[in-house]
């Protein structure tokens, strides 16, 4: 069970072990980059992101109090640290606005992280930490604040605008 | 392609190792460590002078010789790369922020707080901690620095030690701590005396859990303040309430007691609590569920005697015949009366008339004939008498000459029972009754 071995390791790296946060990050760290690249512009934002997220809760593990799981509380420290960076980069550095048709996959992959930037918050935001962070639905709503089926709706309307944008299946 | 598709590309295209962000994190760490290390600090405020001496040399340059300058820069240049160095080179080790002491370390440390160094003691952590030894300064570490299940250590041993000092010390964390713990019977049971009203009410919701003797004596001094607790507590399980509510008498008891009584698997202990309730709600309880269960309740009902008289005989005269033979069942004037009455009934007559015929050895029964004799329906009474033995009958019929409301019948009845025909006096009747 994912839980237990993250209860175990958090409890061992409260009490001096780094290397059980390191058991960590190689569990969770690619979902956490995964939503960091969400907030940002480029691979190296997202990288320095991912390390303030996972630094930050490797000093705050303390207050760690173990009433949700360690990745539900993992994850509101990285949409925490995300929302800071988003909200103090995206003034000056607006998205695109209309993206222009592409023919190359880099540039299809490069279009939909224009999409995904486009789209409000709250759509986005479901959107990363289900499709990129592999969070379920009732772990979403408690962090967003939400219910499980307002993040389902989000997440569909999230879907339906991107496919619209992009002109492919839903 | 659909969308789908193109999401996953586009994590799979940006996705990184998790042995690359482990790497990152130690460099993390590793600055994180270096920018609190003390002396780093100092070999950097020594570069910061070195600057400052450079700035000022430079500003006297005109005063100095060039080779001078020169063989200065060059020094004050490899000070601080050395420095620089010593600060960016990575350690072998990840230290982790709060860095443990080694054991050695801590037994001085230990003794040295034992012996009452504040600073020594500041440094000790909960993982140092010997409550067999200082529990004193085992909870004033622990109240220092450690979230509640810190206190497990030293609470799985001591805990109204640990309860009792830690409230004065540290007392949210003691209070999270108990509440974490008191479904542990020794928990409760040490600390029971001095939970606050507060306490009551958690224990309360953890009663239902751990139905036991200190949480009962902790819920009976606080009734009051976890009464709410106790109620909604009793309307899921009422069962380890049953002591506790009995005692305050309250009146709910007996409903949420009484709803077992439509489970086939609680029906008996259902009955039996409700017997240890004894009241009239109870045996309103069982009447409610007679038609239904009156097999399994007829036990039950006879066991209250006379005070389930009344509830049978309600139901006898909605013409429930196994409410009569309870009533049969139980003996005395009152189910005899009880009888008597239905006697009279279309609905009960016949099984009522059944039972009293089986009972004329009971010593209430000839009072009780000759009492309600002038109540008794005719045809009944006629049934009754032709039922039981002249034994019974005449003594009953000549204590009712006694009575100027009966007389006249009884009267009546000694004449047709004996065909003879006497002044209707009681005392010739037993005379008579005597001889013959």
């Amino acid at each position: 069970m994912r839980v237990d071995s993250d209860l175990e390791d958090v409890r061992k790296a409260k009490s001096g072990d780094a290397s059980a946060f390191e058991d960590l990050i190689r569990r969770h760290g690619r979902d956490v980059h995964a939503v960091c690249r969400r907030f940002t512009r480029d691979e190296h934002e997202a990288e320095d992101l991912a390390q303030e997220a996972l630094f930050r809760a490797y000093r705050g593990l303390a207050g760690f109090r173990e009433d949700s799981s360690f990745r539900t509380w993992l994850f509101r420290i990285v949409l925490n640290v995300g929302r800071t960076w988003w909200s103090t980069r995206r003034v000056s550095e607006a998205p695109p606005t209309r993206v222009e048709l592409p023919s190359t996959e880099a540039e299809t992959l490069e279009a939909m992280r224009a999409e995904i930037a486009r789209l409000p918050d709250l759509q986005r935001e479901v959107l990363t930490l289900r499709v990129f962070g592999g969070l379920e639905f009732d772990e979403i709503a408690e962090l967003l604040d939400t219910t499980p089926g307002a993040a389902r709706v989000h997440l569909s309307l999230a879907r339906k605008t991107l496919a619209e944008r992009l002109e492919v299946e839903p | 392609m659909n969308l789908d598709d193109l999401l996953l590309r586009l994590r799979d295209s940006e996705s990184v190792s998790g042995d690359r962000l482990v790497a990152g994190f130690r460099l993390e760490v590793l600055r994180d460590a270096e920018a609190v290390d003390p002396e780093a600090l100092v070999r950097g405020f020594r570069v910061d002078l070195g600057l400052e001496r450079l700035k000022a040399s430079e500003s006297r340059v005109p005063t100095m010789r060039r080779p001078a300058l020169r063989w200065w820069r060059i020094g004050v240049a490899a000070a601080f790369v050395l420095s620089f160095a010593t600060i960016f080179v990575p350690r072998p080790r990840v230290t982790p922020p709060v860095p443990l002491a080694r054991e050695s370390t801590v037994d001085e440390l230990w003794e040295r707080a034992k012996a009452g160094d504040s600073d020594a003691e500041a440094a000790l952590r909960p993982a140092h901690i010997r409550p067999e030894d200082d529990l004193e300064l085992s909870i004033r570490v622990l109240a220092r620095c450690s979230p509640p299940r810190a206190w497990g250590r030293t609470g799985a041993d001591r805990p109204e030690l640990v309860y009792r000092n830690a409230r004065a010390v540290a007392p949210a964390h003691a209070r999270q701590w108990l509440r974490a713990n008191w479904t542990r019977e020794d928990v409760l049971e040490a600390v029971a005396a001095d939970l606050d009203e507060t306490d009551a009410r958690a224990v309360a919701r953890a009663f239902a859990t751990l139905p036991s003797e200190p949480a009962i004596d902790v819920l009976r001094r606080h009734r009051r303040a976890a009464a709410p607790e106790i109620r909604a507590a009793m309307a899921r399980d009422p069962k380890p309430y049953l002591g506790l509510a009995e005692e305050l008498a309250w009146p709910e008891l007996t409903t949420a007691v009484a709803r077992w009584l439509d489970e086939d698997e609680t029906r008996f202990a259902a009955l039996a609590a409700l017997r240890e309730i004894g009241d009239d709600e109870a045996l309103r309880e069982i009447a409610a569920r007679w038609e239904k269960h009156a097999e399994d309740l007829y036990e039950g009902m006879r066991s209250f005697g006379p005070k389930a008289v009344g509830e049978l005989e309600r139901l006898a005269r909605k013409g429930s015949r196994s409410a009569v033979e309870c009533l049969g069942a139980i003996p005395g004037e009152k189910s005899l009366e009880a009888l008597l009455r239905l006697a009279g009934t279309g609905v009960a007559g016949r099984p009522s008339l059944e039972a009293l015929a089986k009972r004329p050895e009971e010593r209430a029964f000839e009072p009780v004939l000759a009492a309600s004799l002038g109540r008794l329906d005719r045809s009944a009474a006629a049934k009754l008498l032709a039922r039981v033995d002249d034994d019974v009958v005449i003594p009953a019929l000549i204590e009712a000459l006694q009575s100027s409301r009966t007389r006249d019948r009884a009267h009546r009845l000694l004449k047709e029972r004996t065909g003879n025909d006497f002044p209707a006096r009681a005392s010739e009747w037993e005379r008579w009754w005597n001889n013959s």
